[in-house]
């Protein structure tokens, strides 16, 4: 079945060929006596598609074929009809020649066209090619064009980047300069608040001791001052005292004169009397020693008569 | 870098920052209104002659009369030494003493008398003062009241009084209606009292010349009152003013070119001014009350003096130059004889209390507060004289029916008699600084 229906369009084509040299030939017969010009066939062939090669090669097959059936046919007819087929033989010879001519000029001209066409496709394809090529050189270059703006963009943008990071940084830098500076100073702040804090407290117990003790030397003084009668109401002499932690009286001398020497003599008279303040010496060294190793006394009497 | 800077400043300053305090001030408001306690030690006589006076006790009356002095009574001492390295200070402080004086009495080869002395501070243990005194045998008082001034400027910062004088009136019945008047000179303890003048007739109102060398008085020995003045160098004496009437009250300006006296001459008693070198009279009062007792104050700008003006006597201050006059005494209803310190601030009279229930006493104001004290209690106090430097005020009060000397420091605290004398004693007067 497959070998019967392969057949049908080479016999068709055959039919046409055939049909179609005979057309031809009835009006170019005679002119066409040339001998046949041998064009290399396969150079032709090359031309041809693929296609039309196995077709032409089956045509040739098949017209092969089909002389060797009417050979075949012609020697049982030229045994049979020898000198009558003879000259019909001839005749169908020229014809089969001249279309095979034909043919071939067709087909030439079928290749040529072809050839052409190839080449104008191939012309076109060079073109298109060219103008791809142009449009891809183009392309690329605005690729390029693209890349190096995109680049210098690129670079710009890096180096804005980088710009704001170092900025950044900077700004980060500082603020955690200023944060640690910040940081530094309620430290001392913090450290100083604490020490204040502390002395605040340590200057309130310390207040109270200097308090009592105040009241107790005024007191001693008190009793050891013997007012002179050149004193006034009004005088008034400050003696500083030097202490000895033993509260023992180191030094006293006049800091502050009254105008009255009586007077000045006997304010330092009342510390030297009293030669030893016992309870100074109770007092805790570091108090003493800021606030006791020397202290001033002021000696204003009141109430006197004059 | 700024900000850093602070920063460090600032650790720095916490960290060296030593609390600084205020240095600590104590008050004494109150003390013990009482004398000096100062022990003399008796003078070691090391001049092998019977001495005519016990220094040391001399300056132990001297300080101890002025009233800024307690000395130590000897019976209390537990040595005499009379060189520093015998005085225990430790003693002398058990004996609560805050100074002590000792000294010693040699001979020099020409006849006289050295004296030397020592001021301790017991409770600094240091020397104050040492001095030698030259003087004959019978200097050894001045030379007693020489020590007692040194100790006392030393101590005090007051110069002494103790080597000024005093003059008084003395009045003796020789007999029936005769009486003797005498005007004294002494030492200011009353001691060595001399006469200067002695009169059958009364002598009132002696008055020292501001430089010492003179005095002025009121005598009757003419029969009615007349002033004179005396030097007292050379006994020399001369009748300076007599008009009818009333002569009386002299008292010597500061720079002894006049003095204010008391006429009655137009009338009542007024306060007039002589002028010495001219004789010149002016007559500073002018009030149908009795003006009289003038004094000067101590700069000569203006007088005190007493008036009854007001109804009783009180005392008033006249400016000289500008004849602003100002009622001093508004206390009491007698207010007498006033005199002012050389300081110019208290002013000593004989007072009456309001009512005169306590008779007449010597009192003091102070013209600052115009605080009135009265420093005597016999009711008999007249004639009150200040000390030059202000701390005694000498008088003359009745002991049974004798006028006696008496004296009062003028804070009262101490008082104490002159020496007896013989007769009835008036009308002291305190002599300036001499010397």
């Amino acid at each position: 079945m497959v070998d019967l229906r392969s057949y049908i369009l080479p016999t068709c084509l055959a039919l046409l060929i055939h049909g179609a040299v005979l057309l031809l030939l009835s009006t170019h017969w005679i002119d066409h006596a040339e001998p046949r010009r041998n064009t290399p066939r396969h150079i032709q062939a090359q031309m041809i598609e693929l296609n039309a090669l196995a077709q032409r090669q089956a045509e040739q097959e098949q017209a092969a074929q089909e002389k060797a059936r009417q050979q075949a046919a012609a020697k049982e007819r030229e045994r049979r009809e020898r000198e009558r087929a003879l000259a019909e033989k001839r005749q169908q010879e020229l014809q089969r020649k001249k279309a095979e001519a034909e043919a071939k000029r067709k087909a030439e001209q079928a290749a040529e066209r072809k050839r052409q066409e190839a080449l104008a496709r191939k012309r076109e394809a060079e073109q298109k090619r060219q103008a791809e090529l142009a449009a891809r050189k183009k392309a690329e270059a605005e690729a390029r064009k693209r890349k190096a703006e995109e680049q210098a963009r690129k670079a710009e943008e890096q180096a804005r980047r980088e710009a704001e990071a170092l900025a950044r940084q900077e700004a980060e830098r500082r603020e955690q300069q200023a944060a640690a500076e910040k940081e530094l100073q309620q430290a001392l702040e913090r450290e100083r608040q604490a020490r204040e804090q502390a002395q605040a407290a340590a200057r309130q117990a310390s207040q109270a001791v200097i308090g009592d003790i105040r009241g107790y030397i005024q007191a001693v003084l008190q009793d050891s001052w013997r007012i002179p009668s050149t004193a006034r109401n009004g005088m008034e002499a400050v003696v500083a005292i030097h202490f000895l932690p033993s509260g023992e009286v180191d030094q006293a001398y006049i800091d502050t004169s009254s105008g009255n020497a009586a007077f000045d003599n006997s304010a330092v008279q009342a510390v030297y009397r009293v030669q030893t303040f016992p309870r100074i010496a109770e007092v805790d060294p570091i108090l003493f020693e800021r606030r006791l190793r020397k202290l001033l006394v002021k000696f204003r009497p009141e109430g006197l008569r004059w | 870098m700024v900000k850093l800077i602070q920063l460090w400043t600032f650790m720095l300053a916490t960290l060296f920052t030593v609390p600084v305090h205020a240095e600590l001030v104590v008050e004494v408001t109150q003390g013990v209104e009482s004398p000096t306690r100062i022990a003399i030690v008796p003078f070691a006589n090391e001049s092998a002659l019977a001495l005519s006076e016990d220094v040391a006790q001399v300056v132990e009356q001297d300080l101890g009369r002025s009233g800024f002095f307690e000395p130590m009574s000897r019976d209390n001492m537990l040595g005499f030494p009379s060189r520093q390295q015998d005085v225990f200070f430790r003693d002398w402080r058990i004996s609560r003493m805050d100074y002590v004086v000792i000294g010693r009495v040699q001979a020099t080869g020409s006849g006289e008398l050295s004296v030397t002395y020592e001021l301790f501070d017991v409770l600094r243990e240091t020397s104050l003062l040492t001095e030698n005194v030259s003087v004959t045998p019978e200097g050894l008082r001045d030379a007693a009241h020489f020590i007692s001034d040194r100790i006392f400027e030393e101590l005090t910062g007051l110069k002494g009084a103790f080597s000024t004088q005093i003059v008084y009136v003395t009045a003796e019945q020789m007999g029936a209606d005769r009486q003797r008047f005498r005007l004294m000179l002494a030492d200011w303890d009353g001691a060595r009292a001399q006469t200067i003048l002695e009169s059958p007739q009364p002598i009132l109102s002696p008055a020292w010349s501001m430089d010492g060398s003179k005095l002025a008085y009121v005598s009757f020995e003419t029969g009615k009152p007349s002033i004179y003045v005396q030097h007292l160098a050379t006994g020399q004496r001369e009748r300076i003013q007599s008009f009818p009437g009333l002569n009386g009250a002299p008292a010597w300006s500061p720079d002894g070119q006049r003095l204010a006296l008391v006429l009655s001459r137009d009338g009542n008693p007024e306060i007039y001014l002589l002028n010495l070198q001219t004789r010149e009279l002016q007559r500073v009062t002018r009030h149908y009350g009795i003006d009289t007792e003038p004094s000067w104050s101590p700069d000569g700008q203006s007088l005190i003096f007493t008036s009854d003006r007001g109804g009783q006597p009180q005392i008033y201050r006249l400016n000289l130059a500008t004849r602003n006059l100002e009622r001093l005494t508004f206390e009491g209803n007698y207010n007498a004889r006033g005199r002012l310190t050389q300081d110019g601030r208290f002013l000593t009279m004989v007072h009456r209390s309001q009512g005169g229930g306590n008779g007449f006493d010597i009192a003091v104001q102070d013209l600052k507060t115009d605080r009135v004290d009265i420093l005597t209690r016999s009711g008999l106090a007249e004639s009150p004289s200040i000390a030059p430097n202000g701390s005694v005020v000498i008088y003359a009060t009745q002991e049974g029916t004798r006028g006696v000397l008496a004296a009062v420091s003028l804070d009262g605290r101490v008082q104490f008699r002159m020496p007896a004398s013989t007769g009835d004693v008036r009308e002291p007067a305190w002599s300036p600084y001499l010397r």
